[in-house]
């Protein structure tokens, strides 16, 4: 990133083409570049011209329309290379493909040498039109990927980001903790040596060596636990950053593939979209009440079931005549249209290995024959 | 489903069929050369067409170790031979006491199995005699059954688990209706689970089928726990409402993790009942003193039929929709008991949490596995004899109700 | 005592070949008259081998000990044949070597050489020769083998073998040839049924079996009585039949054989009368029912079936009926009434039907309605046979409630209240109501349309009830077609309404094997026209029927319960009670037995112990 400084102070003799005036003239006077047709001009002139709305450029030769909002510094000296830095950028916006969509590292490098290809035609102005057709084209048919890849990086910035300063806290965090045990420790040590200077200083001489050793124990003892202390924050801290990478290792597989028609880049690793869930089918496939000869009714006339009808006690048992209409009707055209000899035949003709559950059955017919 | 017996005049069958007539020369001693030998088995056949047929599909199995005994049935562990598949082979006792032939249970869950092929009904694969045995070769269903899960204290489920469940077996006793057949005996040690999670509907040894007029049927089934009212009161002819409140029961019981209503003789069920959902009368089950075995209650006994709070505050796992349904299903009056078909369209299925997938449901075999720590380990994936199968072979015993 | 034993046992074999007249088998000394030790056995070549026509000749040396030792046997006539030397004659046969037993006697080995000829097995072969050239040219095989037969087994050449023997380097077949193998039937006659997977030699052997007429060559449409004929010749009733024969000649045998073997220890004194009574009444048995004597057979205990559920009280259901009726009519798809006699099943396949069909009456209920009063255990003996017989599939699919749903739909229409099926969403209950109106008048007139409805269901009903059950339509229809099809025959214009109103307006092309006019083949084969003229056939076909029952499976209920005194369990055979002869069969039969327990030798030893190891 080049900083605000070093445009400004460049060149002192630096004039605007449009009205002339000199920085040398006008220290604070800033140079503005539209990326239309990168054609230099002072922030004035930008004003002046095209503060009313949308006008044409007016270094002379150059017909584009120019609008002010589009105008920006110039962030590299060489108009060229600004030039081509947007043209990348776009480009790169609009085929961000990512690596863990491709089958191959082979088919990945092919997509970067493709994308620097388009990238050198906009720039060198080779096949503009056809190419910038061919960027649309893919533009509209990846929308998707194209938004998702730009989501993942941003997660992916912001992340980083996130991480960063984390781990920036972290680092301030662990220095007071290290400083705050130095302080303490120190304290304790002056405590310590003072304590043992009192004893000393009341105690015996064969003490002396006894007290010394214990002193020193502690103060040992202190340190170890300190390092060892230390030692379990910085795991904790390696397996945080582990799980985090992990996390944002995986790439959301949302991603659709569609864009592959337009047949722009190839080897696009196939992702599989889990389908939808389909709604629960209490009945698993099967249609319940497929009636294809009849439309059962409520009741049907019947002398002989008149009698069924009345009786309370066959109906407070649950008996249901409903059961025995759906039944006969059932029976009455079940296999109506099923024909014997047309089933042996064709059994015939696929008798390899049925499933077993039809074995019992097709045995079971063929001993009829 | 075999809706009718082929054709004899079909010939193509009897000459070219793998199942008969390949077999049948196979069979034969002596393979038939030239084209001067019909289609005609070896003359010096050693046995009848039919043992021939029968051996072949006996041929197909081999049988594995014994995976339990009931007083009904011995199940081994099998293996069909042609597609290396795991199978269990319940082996009918030929009961010398009984003197009317064959065991009706068994008649039953051979006719009725062999007619209902649905995931959440055990498959029947084949059924043959060895040795004047019957033997009834059987889906392998490793995962245990729903009583082990609800009684085993280490395992946690919650209420997207239970509508898994809950799903599997309407959808079994959906399709049982659809096809005209009564389970008659649904309670959480007849549904099996699969290694992949699925439940399974088992033990067909007290189906039937139904919706005929007139034709009596007996009251005498369902354990008593999941019995619904009108059985209790001796009604001859009834419908798929009977299971419908043995689902019911089980929903009730998976919520509870204990037996809902658990009487402990038949009159101590029907006061159970009532102390739960009220007590029958005309106004609330029309018809209902006509019932055979009715037991009228005196006046100062009647408990007002349960309303929508009580399921409320007794099942909050299932949520507001779930105690709705499962106030449906435990309606005293089996006409006003929603149907198993009504039970799939309620919008219990649809609202959330969603049913959990069935391989992701609580299995018991995580539990086994824990407690048998380094045993299962060492031995390789076998299943110890402690195995979730050993049950398997008690429930698929027809004998042991309770 | 061992030579004149054996001297005893040859002679009495040799009385027994020549008595049976029937197996063509010859047996002669070979040399002098006396010499009972070296014989020369023939038979023809069986049919539809390149050996028939032919008569072979056998040499026989019996073993000093004979018959523990099996005889040396040796073809004489030159045969073409894998097993067989062509040079030497010398035999490959197990049954002469290792497998042979005591129990087998000279004419069994000369049956079953002539079995060899016609089940060659050129993977174990005594000329390697014939072998590779059966297996890697069997058309030259069979050529040579039918040059030898005529050569030097003195088979009769065809005219057209001999043209064809001339041109065989050429291997020319022309279209007479072809045609030759039609035997005179119509080419398309024949090639309708080699359409359906068989053999041109196949159907042209059933249609002269079943006595298709040839109508001069001409095609034409056959009877529909014929058709079902000659498919259950050519089908699984004939493959059952085949195998059932062929079991109960064995067993017959075995039976013989037993006696004979088991006389001379017994008592010393050949009882040489009774021998030959029983021998020639045996080999007379050896004549075995067709398969359309069987199915006759089966019919009738099928019409029984329907009577016998009358006599109970309430009577039986329909459905409890027609269940049974199946039952027996599957169970004899792969089985025969010679091994197991009708009326033994019949009483059990009707029990289990109550089982089944929900039902349910106790056993000793059960069987005080049968008239005759069978005992529980032979009601239920045969019950796992039966089942085995089944494969075990309980469930049979009536049309019978079917015709309750489709009665009450048309009533429901009658009355105004018809719902449009959802194939024909235009109609409404009122254009229903006026097309049923309508519709052409029925067959016999009826007061209303209600009426009309009633009388065609009680139509149907008896037709469902009735020839449904007779035919084979439960096979070959599903229960719709078949009540569809009924109806159809009660009141042809209210079906044709009622089928309208589903596949909507007149039958359209794809429809049309809906239709039920396609369907109606089963129903027509009905008992007037096929019942009444089968029962003539009936009392014959039952008193040969006794005469090949296969003694081994002749008491069901007798192999379960040794310890019940064969008396009561003798079978009583359509009126002809034969206790008598019925307690001396199974006196054999359990004498047999005992041998076969005993001798781990024996033949027949193996299977028996296979069943007590398993």
């Amino acid at each position: 990133m080049a900083s605000k400084e070093g445009t400004d102070r460049r060149d002192d003799d630096e004039v605007c083409p449009v009205c002339k005036s000199s920085r040398y003239l006008n220290p604070n006077m800033r140079f503005l570049i539209n990326p239309e047709c990168y054609h230099k001009m002072c922030e004035s002139c930008v004003d002046r011209i095209f503060s009313s709305g949308p006008s044409s450029c007016p270094v002379a030769g150059c017909r584009k329309t120019l609008r002010k909002n589009r105008f920006r510094k110039q962030t590299f000296e060489d108009i060229g290379v600004e030039r081509e830095v947007d043209i990348r950028r776009r480009v790169m916006h609009i085929l961000n493909r990512r690596e863990e969509e491709f089958d191959s590292k082979r088919n990945y490098d092919d997509f970067l040498e493709q994308r620097e290809e388009i990238i050198a035609n906009l720039v060198l102005r080779i096949d503009v039109a056809k190419t910038e057709a061919q960027l649309q084209q893919y533009a509209q048919e990846n929308m998707q990927s194209i938004r998702n890849n730009q989501a993942l990086e941003e997660q992916e910035a912001t992340s980083f980001q996130a991480r960063m300063t984390l781990e920036q806290e972290e680092a301030q965090r662990r220095r007071q903790i290290a400083r705050q045990e130095y302080e303490s420790e120190r304290r304790e040590l002056h405590a310590g040596r003072e304590d043992f200077l009192s004893r000393l200083a009341s105690g015996t001489a064969a003490d002396a060596s006894a007290i010394a050793k214990e002193g020193h124990k502690v103060l040992l003892k202190k340190s170890s636990a300190r390092r060892s202390e230390e030692d379990r924050i910085r795991q904790k801290q390696a397996a945080l950053r582990g799980s985090e990478t992990k996390r944002t290792g995986t790439p959301l597989t949302t991603a659709d593939t569609a864009g592959t028609s337009s047949g722009l880049i190839k080897g696009l690793r196939k992702i599989k979209t889990p389908e939808p869930e389909k709604p629960y089918d209490p009945f698993m496939g099967l249609v319940p009440e497929k009636r294809d000869y009849y439309t059962l009714q409520q009741s049907y006339p019947s002398a002989y079931l008149d009698n069924l009808q009345k009786n309370t006690q066959v109906s407070a048992g649950g008996y249901n005549l409903q059961e025995y209409y759906s039944r006969t009707l059932l029976e009455a055209f079940a296999g109506l249209g099923c024909f014997v000899e047309e089933e042996v035949s064709r059994r015939e003709a696929e008798k390899v290995s049925k499933p077993t559950a039809t074995e019992g059955a097709a045995m079971a017919a063929v001993k009829e024959n | 489903m075999a809706l009718s017996p082929f054709a004899s005049r079909s010939p193509s069958v009897a000459i070219s069929s793998p199942n008969t007539a390949l077999r049948l020369k196979a069979a034969a001693a002596q393979p038939a050369a030239g084209s001067a030998m019909s289609a005609v088995p070896a003359a010096h056949a050693h046995s009848e067409l039919t043992e021939q047929l029968n051996d072949s599909v006996a041929r197909n199995y081999e049988r594995g170790k014994k995976l339990g005994e009931g007083t009904y049935a011995v199940v081994y562990q099998g293996r069909r031979r042609d597609t290396a598949a795991t199978v269990a082979i319940k082996k009918i006792k030929v009961n010398a006491d009984y003197k009317d032939g064959l065991a009706m249970d068994a008649i039953r869950e051979v006719k009725y199995l062999q007619e209902l092929s649905h995931p959440n009904v055990i498959a029947l694969h084949d059924v043959f005699s060895k040795h004047e045995n019957l033997h009834i070769v059987l889906e392998f269903l490793p995962g245990g059954d729903l009583e082990m899960l609800i009684k085993d204290q280490d395992i946690h489920y919650g209420a997207a688990d239970i509508k898994a469940w809950m799903g599997m077996l309407a959808r079994g006793v959906w399709f049982c209706h659809e096809n005209f057949v009564l389970h008659r005996d649904i309670k959480p040690n007849n549904l099996l689970i699969a290694a992949d999670g699925e439940v399974k509907l088992a033990d067909f040894g007290l189906a039937r089928s139904f919706a005929d007029p007139y034709l009596n049927m007996t009251h005498q089934v369902i354990t008593r726990w999941y019995r619904p009212p009108e059985l209790l009161y001796g009604a001859r002819q009834y419908s798929g409402a009977v299971d419908v409140w043995s689902m019911g029961m089980v929903f009730a019981e998976l919520v509870l993790r204990v037996p809902f209503v658990a009487g402990n003789t038949d009159l101590d069920q029907i006061s159970k009942i009532c102390e739960a959902f009220g007590t029958p009368t005309e106004e609330n089950w029309p018809g209902v003193t006509q019932l055979p075995n009715y037991i009228p209650t005196d006046g100062s006994h009647i408990i007002p039929a349960s309303g929508r709070d009580f399921f409320l505050r007794q099942f909050p796992t299932a949520g507001p929709v779930g105690a709705d349904l499962l106030m449906s299903m435990c309606a005293l009056d089996p006409r006003k008991r929603t149907t198993a078909l009504q039970v799939l369209q309620h919008s219990w299925w649809t609202i959330d949490p969603r049913p959990t997938e069935k391989e992701a449901l609580p299995q018991k075999r995580k539990s086994a596995e824990k407690k048998m720590g380094d045993d299962l380990s060492r031995r390789g994936g076998e299943l110890p004899d402690d195995s979730p199968f050993k049950n398997a072979a008690r429930q698929l015993d027809f004998g042991a109700m309770k | 005592m061992a030579a004149s034993h054996r001297v005893r046992r040859i002679g009495k074999e040799i009385a027994d070949i020549r008595a049976d007249t029937h197996s063509q088998i010859g047996i002669e000394p070979f040399g002098d008259q006396d010499d009972v030790t070296h014989l020369r056995g023939s038979f023809p070549g069986p049919p539809g081998t390149p050996y028939e026509g032919g008569t072979f000749a056998v040499d026989v040396k019996i073993p000093t000990d004979y018959p523990f030792t099996p005889p040396a046997m040796r073809f004489e006539t030159k045969v073409w044949h894998p097993n067989i030397s062509s040079q030497t004659g010398a035999i490959c046969l197990d049954t002469l070597s290792s497998a042979w037993s005591p129990v087998l006697t000279v004419k069994s080995a000369l049956l079953s050489l002539q079995q060899l000829l016609s089940t060659p097995e050129p993977k174990d072969p005594q000329d390697a020769e014939v072998a590779k050239m059966m297996m890697n040219t069997p058309a030259e095989f069979a050529r040579v083998a039918r040059k030898w037969t005529v050569l030097y087994a003195g088979a009769p050449p065809k005219p057209d073998e001999e043209t064809q023997d001339a041109v065989a380097s050429t291997q020319v077949a022309t279209e007479e040839d072809n045609l030759a193998r039609y035997q005179g039937y119509n080419k398309d006659l024949v090639d309708r049924f080699g359409n359906m997977g068989f053999d041109v030699a196949q159907v042209v052997d059933a249609f002269q079996q079943v006595k298709v007429d040839r109508n001069a060559g001409e095609d034409y449409e056959l009877d529909p009585v014929v058709m079902a004929n000659v498919t259950a010749r050519l089908t699984l009733r004939a493959t059952t039949n085949a195998v059932a024969s062929e079991r109960v000649r064995a067993a017959l045998r075995r039976a013989r054989e037993a006696r004979q073997s088991a006389t001379p220890s017994a008592a010393g004194t050949p009882q040489t009368g009774s021998d030959a009574e029983s021998k020639v009444g045996d080999e007379k048995a050896v004549d075995c029912l067709t398969p359309e004597e069987e199915l006759v057979f089966v019919r009738y205990y099928c019409e029984t079936l329907l009577e016998l559920g009358d006599e109970y009280k309430p009577p039986l259901p329909t459905a409890v009926r027609a269940t049974a009726i199946q039952y027996l009519r599957r169970f004899y798809l792969t089985n025969s009434p010679m091994t197991y006699h009708p009326k033994t099943i019949m009483a059990c396949a009707l029990f289990l039907a109550t089982k089944t069909d929900n039902y349910y009456m106790s056993l000793r209920h059960f069987t005080d309605g049968i008239p005759g009063k069978p005992s529980p255990d032979e009601v239920v003996a045969p019950e796992f046979l039966l089942m085995q017989g089944l494969r075990f599939s309980f469930d049979v699919r009536h049309p019978l409630r079917g015709l309750e749903g489709g009665v009450m739909e048309l009533s429901a229409i009658a009355q105004g209240q018809g719902q449009p099926s959802p194939l024909q969403p235009h109609q409404t209950p009122e254009s229903l109501k006026n097309g049923l109106l309508s519709i052409a008048p029925p067959p016999t007139p009826s007061s209303s349309i209600t009426d009309r409805i009633g009388r065609a269901h009680t139509g149907t009903r008896e037709l469902l009830k009735t020839a449904a059950q007779m035919t084979d339509a439960y096979f070959l229809y599903t229960p719709s077609q078949i009540w569809l099809s009924a109806f159809f025959l009660a009141d042809r214009p209210l079906a044709e309404f009622y089928l309208d109103t589903k596949l909507g307006g007149p039958i359209t092309p794809t429809a049309a094997s809906t239709n039920p006019s396609g369907l109606q083949n089963p129903l027509y084969e009905m008992r007037t026209k096929v019942f009444k003229a089968q029962m003539k056939n009936l009392k014959r076909i039952a008193k040969k029927l006794y005469k090949c029952q296969n003694p081994e499976k002749a008491n069901l209920s007798q192999k379960r319960d040794s310890a019940q005194p064969p008396t009561s369990a003798a079978i009583t055979d359509s009126g002809q009670v034969t206790s008598e002869s019925e307690t001396e069969r199974l006196a054999k039969k359990r004498k047999l037995d005992e041998q076969k327990q005993r001798g781990s030798q024996d033949l027949f030893g193996p299977e028996l112990v296979l069943d007590r190891t398993k």
